[in-house]
């Protein structure tokens, strides 16, 4: 689909929720009833409260320039459930937290991944590579656990006082 | 220019690189967050969310972004056959849809101040506008689930919105409506590019909800595309996909 359709499409949407009509949902969702239920497996995801909320939401600059000092911080490395440990690296310029970076996060061992049985046809597949091209943006998952969290605000609690900045190891092909 | 502040338990990241970009036009985006986290915020014993859960006000005597809210939310729910809802054990947590429209209405106040160049970065999901700094397309990366120092899908994109929904940071946030005990573990992302980041967000949601199907939902959607990552690492991509990674980033 092109953009100009996208956009033709959009307009569509916008128009059905104006007017209430759910005809996307009659062209599209049937068949979706049925759900496939995976078996709960031994090495199911354990989920990670983000209780510290509220702690992140105080340390929220409201004025520029920020409260901080220029520099980069590393906070305190986090147990993160069954996932291992977290650190993060918070950079701050003029006074704001400029970018973060993640120092260390636990890789999934592959012995630990249940084997699917369900194909899914038609679909295209592969195995995903990690990339080196530059980019402006990360679309994933919000980060909001409480490993994440914690890190985060001993590094922002560092950078209130101007403790002495930790070098960040070098985390090329990823930003925040 | 380019800004992150911490709100709603998240890094928010504007960039803006119109020339006449002003600090106070991040001030007033970052403001709206502000509004939004106040009021819908289940953390928040004073959010207007809160008092709603509490029993204290209804929904009638609420706030109309509210009562908006309430009416997107159950529009998506009947549009996902159901696996999309804000009501989980006896609570209302209407944050699956909120987020995605607050980052809409957030980069609509920067069109609205005339900006055509930006990005508006809630945790991850993303409404793109315009071009970057360099001229081209905003370079998107998908994060790798397994490894969050790597992406593991770069392309550009413009004039659209991107969310990825997944277990593996903050565990299961999002669960199957449709079977609470379900644990959702065979997907671990799903990213989906939409007309825009709210449109992307609230299918996001829903088709992870899905699990192994949530693809095939995307598949279905007209102006969607998606890219699904599962426990092995093994991605499922819907059709359309190939589309925006046939060429590589750098050379658009």
């Amino acid at each position: 689909m092109s953009m100009e359709e996208t956009r033709k499409h959009f307009k569509f949407m916008r128009s059905a929720r104006n007017w209430g009509i759910s005809a996307l949902a009659a062209a599209t969702i049937g068949g979706y009833a049925l759900y496939q239920h995976s078996a709960a497996s031994a090495n199911a995801l354990q989920p990670i409260q983000a209780s510290a909320f509220n702690v992140l939401a105080q340390a929220t600059p409201e004025s520029t320039p920020g409260p901080y000092i220029d520099g980069d911080y590393t906070g305190d490395s986090v147990q993160a459930g069954h996932w291992g440990s977290m650190q993060v690296t918070v950079v701050i310029e003029n006074g704001q937290i400029a970018n973060f970076k993640i120092n260390d996060y636990p890789h999934s061992t592959s012995t630990s991944l249940r084997i699917s049985q369900i194909a899914i046809p038609y679909l295209m597949q592969e195995t995903i590579q990690a990339q080196t091209a530059s980019i402006d943006i990360v679309s994933r998952a919000t980060l909001t656990s409480e490993a994440f969290t914690q890190s985060l605000q001993s590094a922002l609690d560092d950078a209130s006082v101007g403790m002495t900045a930790t070098p960040a190891p070098n985390t090329t092909g990823t930003a925040l | 220019m380019k800004q992150t502040r911490l709100m709603m338990g998240m890094p928010i990241t504007v960039e803006v690189v119109d020339a006449s970009v002003t600090a106070e036009a991040f001030d007033r985006v970052f403001a709206y967050f502000g509004y939004i986290d106040a009021k819908f915020s289940t953390y928040k014993d004073t959010s207007e969310i809160s008092r709603i859960n509490r029993g204290e006000i209804t929904l009638r005597e609420a706030s109309s972004d509210m009562q908006l809210i309430f009416a997107l939310a159950e529009l998506t729910r009947q549009e996902t056959d159901g696996y999309f809802n804000i009501r989980h054990n006896g609570s209302i947590d209407p944050s699956g849809i909120v987020k995605g429209w607050a980052i809409q209405n957030a980069a609509d106040l920067l069109l609205d101040l005339g900006y055509q160049n930006f990005y508006v970065d809630a945790g991850g999901d993303v409404q793109v506008m315009g071009r970057n700094a360099q001229g081209e397309s905003w370079r998107l990366g998908i994060g790798n689930p397994f490894n969050l120092q790597q992406v593991v899908k770069t392309f550009g994109l413009s004039d659209c919105g991107i969310a990825t929904s997944g277990t593996y940071i903050r565990g299961s946030h999002i669960y199957n409506p449709l079977d609470a005990g379900d644990p959702l573990d065979e997907i671990v992302s799903l990213s989906v590019i939409g007309p825009n980041v709210y449109e992307a967000d609230r299918f996001a949601t829903a088709a992870f909800a899905m699990g192994r199907d949530g693809i095939r939902f995307i598949e279905q959607l007209d102006g969607f595309e998606g890219y699904m990552i599962d426990r092995k690492g093994l991605a499922t991509l819907t059709t359309g996909f190939a589309r925006y990674v046939a060429v590589p980033a750098e050379v658009r």
